[in-house]
């Protein structure tokens, strides 16, 4: 009986342990420490077993050669409130179910995911659906973007940062906002 | 080939107006829609139209939490894109069947403001992975399923299809009316 005490005790302690321990990382580590990992989704929200405190809230499969891609994508995942992109290579599917490797990630300042009234100028996230890069959309590509007074002109927003997924290297890269022309959307 | 499915089970134009159907329908004219906009109120099942692959599954901008399902259709590849959703509930990658259940109606993205009878799926055709802006990269919906369903004409449950009289559009089997998904 006193050995089974001791052992919930110690359990106990090493739980903590380990949660101090995940509550000390910050977003950056959080990202960091997401590189390298394999894991399998279903769909989103679902956790990350190596990090269970991300979870994966969507992706998409990237353009490449004009067609979308069978074994490059990008992931949403959120860790303790923070979104961090990942660029993912395919590893396996099966039923329902698809396994990816994540090769570099990138850790996104925090934006503005819903369109509040009160908040028309927020930082918020755009793809290649709103945006061109050196006027074309030939491949996928994400900004951030903040509405400007030059919306109310011809549609365009300001570009504060943008990223391009550099599947030779295995790397998101930075692309220059001078590079990128994003529209704000029509009213639904 | 198979047939289509339709992405909802009852199919009704946002307040039956012709500004929520495919084209340039508004700001008079000036302004592109961009597909149709489905009556349903949140939570409302959505379900793949074709067997296809998904190739997109997260939170996009102003269309809030969206698919595109990839998909064949007459020797064509085409898209079909579901915006503002609630929940998704497949993955990128994912093999879906058609009459499938991939995600529920929302109002996420711009549509966060929508009420009552304004609720809506956003529903896109594409011929383009990355179509752009206005119409470009876009089909009528039309052009697959059959006349907007503008009044809706039919309800199409699980194990039950009852019709409504009195109103337009059309009811053709095949066209517009979604096969029975056992």
């Amino acid at each position: 009986m006193m050995n089974a005490s001791r052992i919930v005790v110690l359990s106990l302690i090493a739980t903590a342990g380990l949660a101090a321990t995940a509550c000390a990382t910050s977003p950056m580590e959080d990202a960091s420490a997401l590189i390298g990992i394999v894991y399998t989704t279903r769909m989103p929200s679902g956790p990350i077993a190596a990090r269970p405190f991300c979870t994966h809230e969507g992706g998409g499969m990237l353009v490449i050669d004009d067609a979308f891609s069978d074994e490059w994508a990008f992931a949403s995942i959120d860790c303790r409130g923070r979104t961090i992109i990942a660029l993912q290579r395919f590893v396996e599917a099966g039923d329902g179910h698809v396994t990816w490797h994540i090769l570099d990630t990138l850790l996104l300042p925090p934006y503005q995911n819903d369109y509040v009234p009160d908040q028309p100028h927020a930082l918020r996230l755009f793809d290649t659906e709103n945006c061109e890069l050196d006027g074309r959309q030939e491949r996928y590509f994400i900004a951030l973007v903040r509405w400007g007074e030059r919306d109310r002109i011809d549609w365009r927003t300001g570009v504060e940062q943008a990223w391009d997924f550099d599947v030779a290297r295995g790397r998101i890269v930075p692309l220059s906002p001078k590079r990128v022309v994003c529209y704000r959307p029509d009213p639904p | 080939m198979s047939t289509l499915a339709w992405p909802l089970e009852r199919n009704q134009i946002r307040r039956s107006l012709s500004n929520h159907a495919f084209g340039m329908v508004r700001n008079g004219g000036a302004r592109a829609h961009q597909g149709w906009d489905l009556l349903a109120t949140p939570g409302t099942p959505c379900y793949a139209i074709a067997d296809g692959t998904v190739k997109f599954a997260n939170l996009r901008g102003a269309l809030g939490r969206m698919i595109v399902l990839e998909f064949e259709h007459r020797g064509r590849t085409l898209y079909a894109a579901y915006c503002h959703l609630s929940t998704i509930i497949t993955g990128e990658r994912v093999q879906v069947r058609r009459g499938q259940r991939i995600g529920h109606t929302g109002n996420t993205g711009n549509a966060a403001s929508m009420r009552g009878d304004d609720q809506h799926l956003h529903f896109e055709i594409r011929t383009s992975l990355l179509p752009g802006m206005g119409l470009a990269g876009r089909l009528d919906p039309a052009t697959l399923l059959g006349p907007a369903p503008i009044g809706w004409t039919f309800f199409e449950g699980h194990g039950q299809k009852i019709s409504t009289a009195g109103v337009q559009g059309l009811k053709v089997v095949g066209v517009n009316v979604r096969e029975r998904i056992e």
